[in-house]
């Protein structure tokens, strides 16, 4: 019976290659004149009025980056809707339009296309690397403004084709940087490095590697899994025989992230665990790793009560979301200033309708204090920095406790 | 020898697998069929349980009973609404094969629609710390998945043997022109046959969710695993599911724990490759009397 039925299991295993290839507020306290602009104003407001101002989103509702790229929608709409309850911009209201890629960069330029055509007036990117890289041309093609508010891929905001691709958050380069400053003050000579499968991490993996190794910290294992995976068991053991210092995690995060640290914490409790943004900012993960398995986790990429904007920036968002709000990640602070970011850029060009002058205006913006990282941490643009970052202080160590980010890691934090 | 951790992980995967071949196996005795929405069916009973605990608050007894009900629940429609018209008309087995594949994708889909498109944390059966035995460190949860595997397992080979329908499936198995032409209650054994596999592949789902989560395109992934599963073991037992299940975990992980991490996607082809060629049914053929 099993021979007579080869034809049935050819068709669903065809069927499963096809589908295997398948809280924050404003800132508070503005340096510049250009970046005062944005602030929203406790002052009586006046009605929006006039068409609005269309902003496309392109999302993940179900794919591996969803955990993420959901966390930033969010920071996104409590964003427009604040600045919709403080008048718009220019008087005019903002109006999101949101497409989902479901995590597949091969949809991200159809979905960008669309939204283009349904007369947006920028892109914001809350899908992974590999998806912002896919729309850089289309954006480029059509000069509408795009921000990507938590992509790491540098390749995003560099030439060629970067006229109007702008990029917001941490750049892996950054990354690499700090998490192997971090392994310097940690005494770490050996780090057991694990990755998931899918393009976007496999375009933010070797900028990191190559600061680690550059800094002559051994790399003694270099494992990987299926974003989708549920048992990473083996890799974990393969790890486990390199006799690492630390452990580290760099992932789109999700189930794998849980499923990981579920494994480390069983196999090598005593060896340091290191995670990327990713975790930092999942509430939804830290539920689905066992009691306590991520408790001395120390992540890069957090925020700090520290910064008075994120605790704005959290104030406002809570009082958006309500009270199922389970406080402020740096991915929704970069969702919220993104949308700050694009006010701003909007307010400066003078127009809502003038691509190219919009663009003009992100090129504009110099040291925004953002809502995420250290307090001294800022975002600035001109003609030949499209990558906003200024220095690397956006990134916040902490220590998780209790399953969830606890305390600003006492070993290390990166300054600007 | 595997490390102990990854000895665990081959048992508790194993036994999931074993169960999805198993209700492949009940399927595939009642009707003849391969019922591809066997994997779906466990999606929708592990992601129903934990959106009725995680995200309802129901207690978890009735969170994960009602998630292997609507298991069982799907299954059944899916015999009376997709299977029966068919084999009334007497259409063709791609006819059938097709519509169950259909209906992997459109339970899949409606999970979504019904639970959310997120993965959620599977509701457990059990808590409580982690368990230590000598080198072992066991969740509570996979000691419960291991011990309800056996004790499906079990049952499933005692009703095979003792109960009437027991006895009346593996009739129709043998030979369903035979039973018809003989009067047995066909239709009724199909779908006796189909519930059962929806609360076995239920029961997989539920006990399998809490390890790392589960979302509604898990389905997929499911059914091509408990498909090999099955392949491996054959349908000369009952008891072959479990070995094809375990064996088939075995080969993942000690290929991941020997070659790198995708060693996985190799093994899974050459197991597919060898089976279908060299052994196509399985380790354990049935003996036909002629």
């Amino acid at each position: 019976m099993i021979r007579s039925s080869f034809r049935s299991w050819a068709l669903v295993t065809g069927l499963a290659l096809l589908a295997s290839a398948c809280g924050p507020v404003a800132p508070s306290a503005p340096a510049t004149p250009t970046a005062a602009a944005s602030q929203p104003t406790s002052a009586t407001v006046a009605p929006t009025s006039g068409p609005p101002i269309k902003i496309g989103i392109i999302e993940d509702l179900s794919g591996p980056s969803s955990y993420y790229s959901q966390v930033t929608v969010k920071g996104i709409r409590a964003a427009a809707a604040q600045i919709n309850a403080s008048g718009g911009v220019l008087g005019r209201p903002l109006e999101l339009l949101a497409e989902s890629d479901n995590g597949e960069p091969s949809q991200a330029p159809a979905l960008a296309r669309r939204l283009i055509s349904n007369g947006v007036t920028a892109i914001l990117m809350a899908s992974g690397s590999a998806s912002a890289l896919q729309v850089k041309p289309v954006v480029a093609e059509a000069k509408v403004v795009y921000l990507a508010p938590t992509n790491l891929n540098t390749n995003i905001a560099k030439a060629p084709g970067n006229e109007y691709s702008f990029m917001m958050g941490v750049p892996s380069t950054n990354l690499g940087t700090v998490f192997t400053e971090a392994f310097k003050r940690a005494n770490v000579k050996r780090v057991g490095f694990f990755t998931d499968d899918s393009a976007t991490i496999a375009g933010t993996t070797a900028p990191i590697l190559k600061a680690i190794r550059d800094a002559g910290i051994e790399i003694v294992a270099e494992e990987k899994a299926s974003s989708r995976a549920t048992d990473v068991t083996a890799q974990v053991a393969r790890i486990q025989n390199s006799n690492p210092d630390v452990v580290y995690s760099h992932s789109l995060g999700g189930p794998f992230e849980a499923a990981f640290f579920n494994a480390v914490s069983e196999a090598m409790p005593n060896v340091m665990r290191v995670s990327g943004p990713s975790l930092c900012s999942e509430p939804e993960v830290w539920a689905l790793a066992r009691p306590n398995a991520l408790d001395g986790i120390i992540c890069g990429g957090n925020v700090t009560l520290d910064n008075p904007r994120t605790v704005a920036a959290n104030a406002a968002i809570r009082s958006f979301v309500g009270p199922s709000y389970p406080g402020i990640t740096a991915f929704d602070a970069q969702g919220y200033d993104s949308v700050f970011l694009l006010k701003l850029a909007i307010e400066n060009a003078g127009s809502a309708d003038d691509p190219a002058a919009i663009k003009g205006g992100m090129e504009k913006i110099t040291r925004y204090q953002a809502s995420w990282g250290n307090t001294d941490f800022t975002i600035s643009y001109s003609a030949e920095k499209h990558n906003g970052a200024d220095g690397i202080c956006g990134v916040v160590f902490s220590v998780f406790k209790g399953n969830q980010p606890g305390g600003s890691w006492n070993v290390y934090q990166p300054s600007c | 020898m595997p490390p102990p951790a990854v000895a665990v992980s081959i048992v508790e995967i194993g036994c999931f697998y074993a169960l999805i071949a198993a209700a492949y196996l009940v399927v595939m005795h009642g009707s003849g069929l391969f019922n591809f929405a066997i994997g779906p069916y466990a999606m929708a009973a592990g992601l129903g349980g934990a959106f009725f605990g995680s995200q309802l608050g129901w207690p978890a007894v009735v969170a994960i009973l009602a998630g292997i009900a609507i298991s069982v629940s799907v299954s059944l429609l899916t015999e009376l609404v997709i299977v029966r018209p068919i084999e009334a008309r007497g259409g063709p087995e791609l006819a059938a094969l097709v519509a169950m594949v259909s209906v992997l994708f459109a339970v899949q889909q409606g999970a979504a629609t019904a639970f959310g498109r997120r993965p959620l944390p599977g509701t457990r059966w059990i808590g409580g710390d982690l368990i230590r035995l000598g080198p072992f460190t066991v969740d509570p949860q996979s000691v419960v998945l291991v011990i309800v595997t056996l004790v499906v397992f079990g049952a499933l080979a005692i009703w095979f043997r003792r109960a009437k329908y027991g006895q009346l499936l593996r009739a129709v198995g043998d030979n369903k022109h035979a039973a018809r032409t003989l009067g047995l209650p066909v239709n009724r054994i199909r779908l006796v046959a189909f519930g059962l596999a929806g609360l076995v592949a239920g029961i997989a789902g539920s006990l399998f969710a809490p390890k790392a989560g589960v979302s509604f395109d898990a389905g997929l992934l499911y059914t091509t695993s408990g498909l090999l599963a099955f392949v491996i073991g054959g349908t000369g037992s009952v008891w072959a599911p479990l070995v094809g299940g375990l064996l088939f975990a075995a080969l993942q992980l000690m290929a991941t724990l020997w070659f790198g991490s995708s060693a996985i996607h190799y093994v899974t082809l050459a197991v597919a490759v060898v089976f279908f060629a060299f052994r196509p049914g399985g380790l354990f053929t049935r003996r036909m009397r002629t």
